[in-house]
């Protein structure tokens, strides 16, 4: 069969052939491998998994390869291929109080059960570039059995227990947990919508609405309970066996925080809970999506939702970086019909100018 | 960007194309109301379920889309028919039903019973697979709405009362049932868009 | 064009989607079929373009589309836009479906911000890409209050923000995306369709599918179904007109696109449908197409 090539086909073509030769950059340099991506740029991996919505490091790290870096992109090709995949069933809810821990911090008091441990964290490095890492020879010993400290078990450290805290949710089998990825989300919106909603929302735009509530627009005053990092269990119900049989691993970061609330006529003063959760070691994102937790919880402590960061419908619908890097680059598409159209208006209304001094109005999309 | 892609095209499966054959058909029959519209090649069922309803079924089920199933046809084989196709979600009550099925206008409950939306979800209501004798030979009734170009007369077996029931049904508009009347072998689609004239 | 083997796509579904999602879009046209205008919510899946880049159109036709049908794609009127390429490449290769640049030869037309000229017939479909469904957004931000003026079908507010157009400028300002109001109920918003193609959806013989992606939201308008784009007794709706004809076809009945940018006085213009342009010179041209200079 034959096909004709249209002007734009070629351009295409010849827009990917350069794509991938910019891609592989001087041939003379190593290619990248994935595993190296996987292990040596294991943030970048983390994050992708984290607003991919897909937990696995190789996928990940080829997707980050294929983008050339590009975060934003690589999220958007792991989130296409995970949208074509089965779905064999669902897991159990994963046991964060039971993790293996890497790392764990609370800021709330000096010494908390089961203790603080640093883990590898960049929190206490001089943000000096070493110039060592040029030469590319760092050795180190094979990975030495690091600290994994087993079971944590309070979840909130001291403040279990403590009659100031506010109780934590009921058991989730009152209710059958939301899905926004078969679903639409209706406004007010459920917490455990919204929290699925930014466990996969926009890194920067997390950070930047939480970055706001603690400058005053939205305050909710924060401290951070527990914090920590490692390997969970995933376990899933199989009907025929009538128990669940544990799966695989997965890395999380969980972040508890803690909110000062003054209380209202039913509820006495006391502190209020923030929950954020990602893939692989994700803090800012984890520690982001707890203050915002909060803070569209303002409807439920009657507090007046009066900043961005509060208003749910705001945040949850903006918060999608693969939406909105979708709509933002999409202004690259031809839109010379339209524009045809708003100078023809234009030369109409110059036509006709001026008539009252008036500002001009917005125009639709 | 093309890596991904090199291997050989797997064409559609036999059921995944009769899915697609049977939504057309009825993407059509909701389109064109009043028209008869036939179906493709149906899949075999287990008694008293014929293939027309069983071909609608399978082409819409899914986990997601709760189903009725009128006592006559809720029986153990086809409940385990249908579980093994589709991974069905039954639901007690027409109230309940993303869809419904009747296999005999005399066993079809009041247009009512059904679900009719809300006001600003009209989308949430319950669309009723009917089986009826026959398309043609019942009371002539010129229909007019979207999909119509001017009137279109239809004529199926129905029990008395059914048209009354309908002018009501389609006077909560936008609220409202959609009914996929089939005799088998053809379709006919009577959105609630759509009223007596 | 039949596709070539080597351009069709191994590891996924037919049409990219798998049969569950295409069953849940499905269901969710079949209501929009019965309640023209209304946004139906649904599933939107992430598709392997770009969010805002047709993955509403995308997902429609993937549900839509079997082996029969042939396809053509069209931007801003044209098959050779770069974006329509792109998404025609990707059911070639995830459908290996059956494409065409012919409006008549085609049995399903996705398209971005035109309606072809051809008028279309009950043996075809056209799939509309839709960046905002919703025709007040930019009067009524929140989703949930706008869901209740549909509810009541409350549509004061856009008839004050014309009336205000109107009141300052003498005309109103919607040059493209001009709100159409279906079947007497449902306020809509066409797609961002210059006005000129407004009057196309009314009372056409072919079924409009609307796919808003991003929005999660698809709407259909049924063929023979009235469309009235807003307007007033006084100032009645009026569509884009040219004081010239294209360049190429002389057709003074199509949208036209402006071409190069000589200065005043040498602006010249051509159709936005590549497609009707060039059946018109084909027709006007009978001996060249015999001789072999019309398309395979």
């Amino acid at each position: 069969m034959f096909s004709t090539v249209t002007g734009g086909e070629a351009a295409i073509a010849a827009a990917h052939e350069l794509l991938a030769r910019k891609r592989r950059g001087d041939s003379r340099v190593a290619e990248l491998g994935v595993d190296q991506v996987r292990e040596q740029l294991s943030l970048a991996v983390d994050r992708v998994m984290s607003e991919g919505s897909l937990h696995d490091p190789t996928l990940a790290a080829l997707a980050i390869k294929q983008a050339q870096g590009d975060l934003g992109e690589a999220i958007c090709l792991l989130r296409a291929f995970r949208t074509t995949l089965e779905r064999f069933g669902e897991t159990e809810a994963v046991d964060t109080p039971s993790m293996r821990i890497r790392r764990r911090i609370a800021t709330t008091h000096k010494s908390v059960p089961g203790g603080q441990l640093l883990g590898p964290t960049y929190d206490y490095t001089h943000r000096l570039l070493d110039f060592a890492l040029m030469a590319e020879n760092e050795d180190l010993p094979p990975d030495p059995a690091v600290a994994v400290a087993e079971v944590v078990p309070a979840t909130l450290g001291a403040l279990e227990g403590n009659a100031l805290l506010e109780a934590a949710l009921a058991a989730a089998d009152d209710a059958e947990p939301g899905d926004i990825t078969r679903d639409t989300i209706t406004f007010p919106s459920r917490r455990d919508v919204r929290l699925q909603n930014l466990a996969r929302g926009e890194e920067g735009f997390l950070q930047g609405l939480a970055y706001s509530t603690m400058r005053g627009f939205g305050r909710n005053h924060p401290f951070i309970a527990d914090l920590r990092h490692g390997e969970v269990e995933v376990e899933l119900q199989v009907p025929e066996l009538g128990f669940p049989v544990c799966v695989g691993e997965i890395t999380l970061t969980e972040c508890q925080t803690v909110h000062r609330y003054p209380g209202d006529a039913a509820r006495p003063p006391q502190l209020t809970r923030g929950y954020g959760l990602s893939f692989g070691q994700c803090e800012r994102r984890a520690i982001a999506m707890a203050l915002l937790d909060r803070a569209m919880r303002a409807n439920e402590f009657n507090e007046e939702a009066e900043f961005p960061a509060q208003d749910e419908e705001f945040v949850l619908a903006h918060s999608d970086g693969v939406e909105a890097s979708g709509l933002i680059q999409h202004l690259k598409l031809p839109h010379y019909v339209d524009f045809q159209a708003v100078q023809q208006l234009l030369e109409k209304l110059r036509a006709s100018w001026p008539p009252r001094p008036q500002e001009f109005p917005d125009d639709s999309e | 960007m093309t890596t991904a892609f090199s291997s050989p095209a797997a064409p559609p499966s036999e059921a995944a194309q009769r899915d697609q054959r049977v939504f057309r058909v009825l993407l059509r029959a909701l389109s064109y109301p009043g028209r008869v519209v036939l179906l493709p090649a149906l899949p075999s069922a287990p008694a008293p379920l014929c293939p027309a309803l069983a071909g609608l079924l399978l082409g819409l089920l899914d986990l997601e889309a709760g189903l009725w199933l009128t006592p006559a046809l809720d029986c153990p084989p086809i409940r385990s028919f249908l579980t093994y196709r589709a991974a069905v979600q039954f639901v007690a009550t027409p109230r309940e039903a993303v869809l419904a099925v009747v296999d005999d206008p005399a066993g079809l409950p009041p247009l009512d019973a059904f679900h009719p939306g809300e006001p600003a979800c009209p989308e949430r209501s319950t669309t009723v697979l009917l089986r009826v004798p026959a398309l043609a030979g019942g009371p002539a009734v010129a229909l007019r709405g979207p999909g119509i170009e001017a009137t279109a007369t239809v004529a199926p077996r129905v029990p008395y009362g059914f048209w009354d029931q309908w002018a009501r049904n389609h006077a909560r508009y936008p609220l409202g049932i959609d009914i996929i009347m089939t005799d088998g072998v053809g379709l006919v689609g009577l959105p609630r868009s759509v009223g007596r004239e | 064009m039949i596709p070539n083997d080597d351009e069709v796509a191994g590891g996924y579904n037919f049409a990219y989607l798998d049969e569950q999602t295409k069953r849940m879009v499905r269901r969710a046209i079949l209501k929009a079929v019965c309640i023209p205008g209304h946004q139906v919510p649904f599933g939107s899946r992430e598709m392997p373009l770009p969010a805002g880049w047709g993955t509403g159109g995308l997902q429609v036709t993937a549900s839509v589309i079997g082996p029969d049908d042939v396809l053509k794609v069209i931007d801003q009127g044209t098959d050779a836009a770069t974006n329509a390429v792109s998404i025609r490449a990707f059911f070639r290769r995830v459908a290996g479906l059956a494409t065409t640049e012919r409006t008549r030869e085609a049995s399903l037309i996705q398209t971005r911000h035109r309606i072809p000229e051809t008028p279309l017939t009950e043996e075809q479909i056209l799939v509309l890409q839709v960046p905002q469904p919703e025709p007040l957004r930019q009067l009524v931000p929140r989703g949930a209050a706008a869901r209740r003026l549909h509810a009541f079908a409350d549509y004061g507010v856009m008839y004050v923000k014309l009336y205000e157009d109107i009141a300052r400028f003498g005309r109103v300002t919607l040059a493209y995306d001009y709100p159409v109001l279906v079947n007497g109920r449902y306020l809509a918003s066409p797609s961002p369709i210059p006005r000129f193609d407004n009057p196309k959806l009314d009372n056409s013989r072919a079924l409009s599918l609307f796919g808003a992606g991003r929005e999660r939201r698809l709407y259909a308008i049924p063929p023979y179904t009235r469309v009235a784009s807003l307007d007033f007794g006084d100032h009645p709706f009026e569509v884009q007109r040219w004081s010239v004809g294209c360049a190429l076809c002389g057709s003074r009945a199509s949208y036209l696109d402006e071409i190069g940018s000589g200065g005043p006085g040498a602006r010249m213009f051509v159709c936005s449908d590549t497609d009707y342009c060039e059946e018109r010179r084909e027709a006007s041209a009978p001996a060249r197409r015999a001789a072999g200079g019309g398309r395979p």
